[in-house]
């Protein structure tokens, strides 16, 4: 194999060998710390650390659950009940923890879910082109052209509310703006010189698809899926705001719902899931941002 | 002339475009050879079809483009009847690809290492013996400092560091053929030449044969034993590097030749070939340079020239030649 190098270039070689950093570690510790410079982009992490955290603190905070009536109704916020109770006497602390639950569960797995997708449908469009691409794009506007709320709204009404259920029907909506959003990269990264490179080694399409071009188009993906996120939680609570989420689980749109009504009378018991959601919604979009940042290598500094 | 089959053999090879605008012919029947180990030049203008030419040997003519004629065999293999996985194969395997722009045909977001690493089939090797021919490799190319090279990103490097990244990606195959398109245009004068050397050393040291295709014949002279001359999608002329050099038989090679600046040579005026290359979508009838060529006669408008022999393994494709030459086709 190594028959033409100098054999003192190969004993060098192999000496450095042991020295190189050569996997993905490397990699990812460039990548945080270019991240760890943008300021904003920590803080987002901050409030993104801190919903989690809440939703993994509620069961040992809150072991009875979020529907247990704790306490008389619309209690002011105390040294008990640190944030209040709603209308029936719920502790609108131990709300706002499983709230969290919820939002993460739908934001993550329904924009895991729309990624997965639209990945898989962006990429062989692009890549391949013709027919399957007019096949797979059509397939993509018809689901781009649904009014997205009321299609949800809809499919909850026909098939019950259940967290599964939305978590799906979140997905199915969002994945042809991947799909889109991932075509047209492919389609000007497939022309790319550095393409026609791997194929004249003998790459396989698959190798070309999955290891040169994702990640050149990774940036616009992660941004539009970080969005995604967010606007999924507040799919999310706005279905549960208009008395259409589901009943067995405890959700920030929900809380809302319920305290419209009591808005005058009890500010914190709409405050605190609204400032969760604005705050959880805005670390993520900081979180993109910052990524976006750090994984665009056009940004990356010369040198170390 | 060698005894032994040629490594590769290309036979009446002729790639069209069918565009839009008509079928445009970017390379008509041509024929050449590269001996195992040999390395041979093509030059022509831009557009005179070289890089189509390379990219038809691997079967990576883009889109419109087909290759419609004539048979391609490397070591007796006919590449044109290979199906795609075979061809792939063959890539990987025998044919590697140099390319003109070195910063675009690294891609840009992965590790230089990792790229070279990439041609490597590394399905018995562990990632250390993979690693270990990458680095072996940036030292074959004597890039300075090989270990910060394989973890840098493409633009983090110079452009002959580039381009000595992507020799180190085509050797580390150890590939029967080497097709560098233009490797040394995008760079700067010192750097072509460290290029160029780097190219003639590794030929002999691993025993590649080379096609390098270049519009400028001094780059080739100095490193092929052979050239070939194309025009308008056609071998015009063809024969030993010295003795085309020499003794250069086509009016357009004399003009190429004569447009070469030469530091120790003071010209009042340097000769400069008139015209441009024809519509390959209406190519001129008879020869295709007869609209430029200053020795135009009659049969050159009304017939295509035949191939002569002017000297052993010296052809030109010119009327001027056929009365005193052997004439073959």
């Amino acid at each position: 194999m190594t028959e033409g190098a100098k054999p003192e270039a190969v004993v060098a070689a192999r000496a450095d060998v042991a020295a190189i950093r050569w996997p993905a570690v490397r990699r990812v510790q460039d990548n945080w710390r270019r991240f760890c410079r943008n300021r904003l982009a920590l803080v987002g992490l901050v409030l993104l650390v801190a919903t989690i955290l809440m939703a993994l603190l509620a069961t040992a905070v809150f072991p009875e659950g979020p529907f247990k009536i704790t306490g008389g109704r619309l209690t002011a916020p105390n040294a008990v009940h640190w944030l209040g109770t709603d209308e029936l006497g719920r502790d609108v602390l131990a709300g706002v923890l499983y709230g969290a639950r919820t939002s993460l569960m739908v934001g993550f797995l329904s924009v895991f879910m729309s990624l997965a997708l639209g990945i898989v449908v962006g990429a062989l469009a692009g890549y391949y082109g013709g027919w399957i691409d007019d096949a797979l794009m059509r397939t993509t506007e018809i689901f781009q052209v649904m009014p997205r709320f009321f299609l949800a709204l809809l499919v909850v009404a026909m098939f019950g509310a259940d967290i599964w259920g939305i978590i799906f029907v979140i997905g199915i909506l969002n994945w042809a703006e991947i799909a889109r959003l991932l075509r047209a990269e492919y389609l000007t990264l497939r022309e790319r010189p550095f393409v026609t490179a791997a194929r004249a080694y003998g790459a396989p399409n698959f190798q070309i698809i999955v290891v040169e071009i994702l990640p050149n188009a990774s940036s616009p993906i992660i941004v539009a899926a970080s969005l995604q996120v967010a606007s999924a939680v507040l799919l999310e609570a706005s279905l549960s705001f208009l008395g259409v989420g589901d009943p067995n689980v405890m959700s920030w749109g929900t809380m809302l719902n319920s305290a419209q009504q009591f808005l005058r009378l009890a500010w914190w018991s709409a405050t605190f899931p609204g400032l969760a959601i604005c705050l959880m919604t805005l670390g993520i979009a900081l979180i993109s941002d910052g990524l976006n940042d750090a994984l665009n290598p056009r940004l990356k500094e010369m040198g170390s | 002339m060698t005894e032994a089959p040629p490594l590769l053999d290309v036979e009446d090879l002729t790639t069209r475009f069918y565009t839009g605008r008509g079928v445009i012919g970017a390379v008509e029947k041509l024929t050449f050879h590269v001996n195992e180990g040999e390395a041979i030049g093509i030059v022509g203008e831009s557009g005179s079809g070289k890089s189509v030419s390379a990219l038809s040997i691997l079967r990576l003519v883009p889109m419109p483009g087909r290759v419609v004629g004539g048979r391609i065999t490397l070591r007796g293999i006919d590449l044109l009847a290979l199906s795609e996985r075979e061809m792939r194969e063959m890539r990987r395997k025998h044919i590697a690809m140099i390319f003109q722009d070195p910063s675009n045909f690294l891609n840009p977001i992965m590790r230089v290492g990792d790229q070279i690493g990439e041609g490597i089939d590394r399905r018995e090797l562990s990632k250390q013996a993979v690693a270990r021919q990458v680095l072996e490799a940036l030292q074959a190319v004597h890039i300075a400092d090989p270990k910060r090279a394989a973890d840098s990103y493409p633009l983090q490097l110079s452009g002959g560091q580039q381009q000595r990244s992507v020799i180190a990606a085509a050797l580390v195959r150890r590939p029967s053929l080497i097709i560098a398109d233009e490797p040394t245009t995008a760079l700067d004068a010192t750097v072509q030449y460290q290029i160029l050397s780097l190219l003639g050393e590794l030929q002999t040291a691993i025993n590649t044969a080379i096609i390098l295709i270049s519009h400028d014949l001094a780059v080739i002279a100095s490193v092929c034993s052979r050239v070939y001359v194309m025009y308008a999608a056609q071998l015009v002329e063809s024969g030993p590097t010295a003795a085309v050099y020499r003794n250069p038989c086509h009016p357009y090679t004399q003009g190429l030749l004569g447009s070469i600046l030469d530091p120790l040579e003071r010209k009042e005026k340097l000769s400069v070939m008139a015209g441009s290359l024809p519509d390959l979508a209406a190519p001129p009838s008879g020869c295709r340079f007869h609209p430029r060529c200053p020795q135009a006669m009659a049969v050159c408008v009304a017939r295509e020239p035949p191939n002569v022999q002017v000297s052993d393994g010296h052809t030109a494709k010119c009327w001027l030649y056929a009365a005193r030459g052997d004439v073959s086709s």
